[in-house]
């Protein structure tokens, strides 16, 4: 074999060569001895101690998920049980990944910016349920002014199948009319606790209040019932909260009267929303084949073209 | 053990390791780890052994999903270790504030042989400083994993071709930086 710098072909085996200890002309010697400084100098000698309860170790870590335990006979230089019992990332159980994710997860808490952004989110949080109770009224927040109908149209165009059905859209206009319904109802009964505790707190001191002396009817009129407004399917459970709390103290009845209030909830029917509202989380083809895979595949990893000449042996 | 014969021992170990009988995956271990130490170690692995160890994990965990002969799952395990030695100099790039690895030192008292070679290694080291990247990697590849052309093409998603040149290009080069005069 000789040396022929102006094209490579005639060295495609060069390195086979030397590394074969084929006999190689002169001007290629020193060619051959930088292959072979290169060669020794990365190269350990020997092969790196082994153990020979490993393999069985790493399918018994595998199978049960649990910690390796090294065999009598392990040397702290095994390099593939150093790397099993500390220092392997993918291979290791959930638990320890937890752990992990709970450690990291409060070290970024434990930073400024960590601090700064859950501050925010607890006083948005706060703020929010404010809110949403009707504690305090915040126009930025979606809530009761928002239009029901509008609301309700929005998830109607966002299901194609309604929009394309001539009876998905009768019922969706029938929904429409329920949730206006609804929304008049809360409304009434909105203005009527509001107009029992204003009544409440010009009657008389604390006491009197709190022994029933102080009938809301006299000064209110009979609390807003949800058949006045046509909404005859909600749950008996609805129904029997609103009765009571008509036949209550005005301290009682504001209590179960906030979830019926709701801005989310007009008329407490669960079954309006479910029907036309899409899901959030239905979009988006959360395919849960792609989730949670460690395994790497070696379709991908591995290559895909034909296979040549083997090279260095075993 | 001729190509025949090593494409043999490699399907009969490669189809009990996929069955799960751990001392087939421990003779593959035993066959592919020497040279990918010393892949990693040459190509500036942090922790060449540990490296190691990662990739043969990953080896492992994917191995009954794998399909090919010998040259393919050589390809494959060198592709894997090519990965994570990319994702380790990005993560130590981001990483200004880590000490950069020290240079081996020859330490007081060594006996001569292992002053030779710490010396020997940095002379070969500044002899690799000398080619490109690219030049680098398919010259370690061959020479020190003991890939072949085609095994290294598969690694590096380019042709044999142009393996072939850069090979070429890089042992001319290191030539010429041995022996400036010619």
């Amino acid at each position: 074999m000789r040396w022929n710098p102006s094209h490579p072909d005639p060295h495609r085996d060069l390195i086979d060569a030397v590394l074969s200890g084929e006999p190689l002309d002169e001007d290629l010697l020193d060619v051959a001895a930088i292959v072979h400084d290169i060669r020794s100098s990365y190269l350990p000698v020997t092969s790196p101690s082994h153990d020979s309860g490993l393999p069985a170790a790493i399918w018994a870590r595998l199978d049960t998920d649990a910690d390796l335990i090294a065999g009598e006979g392990s040397t702290a230089s095994s390099a593939t049980c150093v790397g099993l019992t500390g220092n392997v990332s993918d291979a290791e159980p959930r638990g320890r990944k937890r752990d992990k994710m709970l450690s990291t997860v409060s070290g970024f808490v434990g930073t400024l910016t960590g601090k700064m952004l859950l501050g925010t989110a607890v006083t948005a949080a706060s703020v929010g349920g404010l809110h949403a109770a009707d504690v305090v009224d915040i126009p930025a927040l979606p809530g009761n002014d928002r239009p029901a109908a509008q609301e309700q149209s929005g998830g109607g165009d966002a299901d194609p199948q309604a929009a394309s059905s001539d009876a998905a859209a009768a019922g969706q206009q029938t929904a429409a009319e329920k949730q206006a319904a609804a929304q008049a109802y809360a409304d009434a009964v909105r203005d009527w606790t509001d107009c029992v505790a204003e009544a409440a707190a010009a009657q008389g001191d604390a006491e009197s209040r709190v022994t029933g002396e102080f009938d809301p009817r006299e000064h209110c009129g009979e609390r807003p019932l949800p058949e006045d407004y046509g909404l005859t399917d909600l749950p008996s459970q609805a129904a029997d909260a609103a009765k009571g709390s008509a036949d209550g103290t005005p301290a009682e009845s504001l209590v179960p009267d906030a979830g019926s209030t709701a801005p989310g909830d007009p008329g407490g029917d669960p079954t309006d929303g479910g029907s036309n509202v899409p899901a959030p989380g239905g979009q988006g083809g959360d395919d849960p084949t792609n989730r949670g895979s460690d395994v790497p595949a070696p379709g991908s990893n591995a290559p895909t073209g034909g296979g040549g000449p083997a090279g260095g042996q075993p | 053990m001729d190509a025949a014969e090593a494409g043999r021992w490699f399907g009969e170990r490669l189809t009990e390791a996929q069955a799960g009988q751990p001392g087939a995956f421990d003779e593959l271990v035993r066959w592919i780890e020497r040279p990918l130490v010393a892949f990693l170690d040459a190509r500036g692995a942090d922790d060449p052994h540990g490296m190691a160890n990662d990739v043969l994990v990953r080896v492992f965990r994917g191995i009954t999903a794998f399909q090919g002969g010998r040259v393919q799952f050589r390809a494959w395990v060198f592709r894997i270790a090519r990965n994570m030695l990319v994702d380790e100099h990005r993560y130590l790039s981001r990483r200004p504030d880590m000490v950069p690895t020290v240079p081996e030192e020859v330490p007081e008292g060594a006996t001569p042989d292992v002053a030779d070679r710490i010396g020997e290694r940095e002379r070969v080291e500044a002899l690799l400083a000398n080619l490109t990247d690219e030049q680098r990697e398919v010259l370690l590849m061959r020479i020190v994993a003991g890939l072949s052309v085609e095994e290294t093409a598969q690694v590096l998603g380019r042709r044999p071709g142009a393996i072939r040149a850069l090979q070429h290009r890089g042992l001319t080069r290191l030539r010429a930086a041995r022996s400036p005069k010619a």
